[in-house]
């Protein structure tokens, strides 16, 4: 229960706190039916991770959608910065939300095996809890060229995760090209 | 200017932590450098990555949350149903000692339902033979049968008169990578003798005393006992 709410406030908390446990229990009921293929604990944790996180997404689509008006295909962007109230959280739309579940789960497998802790600990603190540099060497009680080179190595650890799967891969080179375009 | 100098402008850039200095230092290594300009986009690709499966990996080690009482009974319902099924395709331990386990647990607790997916259907066999050389003077075996069968449910007990049999039997293993636990009730010799062999793992055996067959359910349950725990499940 505690993965799957995890998983499921992960994407949910911003949007739809409220929410959150009900998905997890949704999670955990399709997580009952689908126990060929695990084999170990890891596995099973980051299958109900992204049972649940499968879920959520169907949800803020299903609500989203109905803002707009049902039948109508929209970003999941558009239809937060549509809002007459503009939210303040990151995009609800990741590359990650067109992942089955099993292929959302294998890359959680992979960069659970391949991203250190330290590492994890280093992109945490950077890209999450936006600390600086050396807020997170003072924090670690690291060098501040540690924090350079844990950030660095979890970063490649992340591509190296992803460029083995290659529609996540596709999903990059989308996003880079509209980078490019940008 | 080093690789790892841009990597930490970049970074900074990208989590709009530069400062003008270094805002200025990045977008001149830019405009000399465009090669320089593809990494960067890269990088910024692999960080709204990152700020996606970062939760997603600490979300493994969550360990605060409970099934809510009012789901727990919807739980197990969905548990007891797709036991059922479980039990009309397969007849291995595994499959019905592990269900049975996480019936018991499911309105609890968890995600403790690790062990409903370790132990796979075709995971653990568990094969069971009884040998009884005397048989018909000692009074039939088939209460004894159905005592075994019990306590795996669908195993079916192949019965031997002949040590040299069982013996064969008992060198018989799948060739294919299962685990498997062989149980032999030796009736002649009053006990009950439990090898296995495990999947990625040292095999075990042990040998249960049965002084009396009233007994034998109460040692068979301490059999399974001894298989769940040398199964790790």
């Amino acid at each position: 229960m505690p993965v799957a709410l995890a998983g499921a406030r992960a994407k949910l908390e911003a949007y739809f706190p409220g929410e959150v446990e009900d998905i997890a229990l949704e999670a955990l009921e399709e997580l009952v039916e689908k126990k060929e293929g695990v084999t170990s604990l890891d596995h099973l944790r980051n299958l109900t991770i992204s049972i649940a996180h499968g879920r959520a997404i169907s949800l803020l689509r299903k609500r989203f959608s109905k803002k707009r008006g049902a039948g109508e295909t929209v970003s999941l962007d558009e239809s937060v910065d549509g809002d007459t109230k503009t939210l303040d959280v990151p995009s609800p739309e990741s590359q990650l939300d067109n992942l089955n579940q099993g292929e959302l789960a294998e890359l959680l497998d992979r960069l659970q095996v391949n991203l250190k802790q330290d590492y994890r600990e280093a992109l945490n603190d950077f890209h999450l809890l936006d600390l600086s540099y050396e807020e997170i060497a003072s924090k670690h009680g690291w060098a501040r060229g540690t924090v350079s080179s844990y950030l660095n190595r979890g970063m490649k650890a992340i591509r190296e995760a992803v460029g083995q799967h290659p529609k996540l891969m596709k999903e990059l080179k989308a996003f880079l090209r509209l980078l490019l375009l940008l | 200017m080093s690789e790892d100098r841009f990597f930490d402008l970049a970074m900074k850039a990208i989590a709009k932590q530069t400062s003008p200095d270094e805002q200025a230092e990045l977008d001149g290594l830019l405009t000399r450098q465009p090669e320089l300009q593809q990494e960067y986009e890269r990088l910024q690709a692999d960080a709204r990555l990152a700020k996606e499966v970062l939760p997603l990996l600490a979300a493994a080690q969550a360990t605060e949350g409970k099934v809510p009482g009012y789901a727990r009974e919807r739980l197990r319902t969905k548990v007891r149903e797709t036991y059922k099924n479980e039990r009309r395709q397969e007849s291995t331990f595994g499959a019905r000692g592990v269900w049975r386990w996480w019936l018991s647990l499911a309105g609890a607790a968890a995600v403790v339902m690790a062990a409903v997916f370790f132990l796979r259907p075709t995971e653990t066999v568990v094969q069971v033979a009884m040998l009884d050389s005397v048989g018909g003077i000692r009074g039939s075996a088939s209460n004894l049968v159905a005592v075994i069968e019990q306590a795996w449910q669908k195993p079916k007990v192949v019965q031997y008169s002949e040590g040299a049999d069982l013996k064969r039997w008992m060198a018989e293993w799948p060739e294919d990578r299962r685990s498997v636990v062989k149980i032999v009730y030796d009736r002649d010799a009053q006990e009950v003798r439990v090898s296995g062999r495990l999947k990625n793992r040292p095999g075990f055996e042990k040998t249960f005393v049965v002084n009396q067959e009233k007994d034998l359910p109460n040692v068979l349950k301490e059999v399974q006992q001894f298989i769940k725990e040398q199964t790790g499940r």
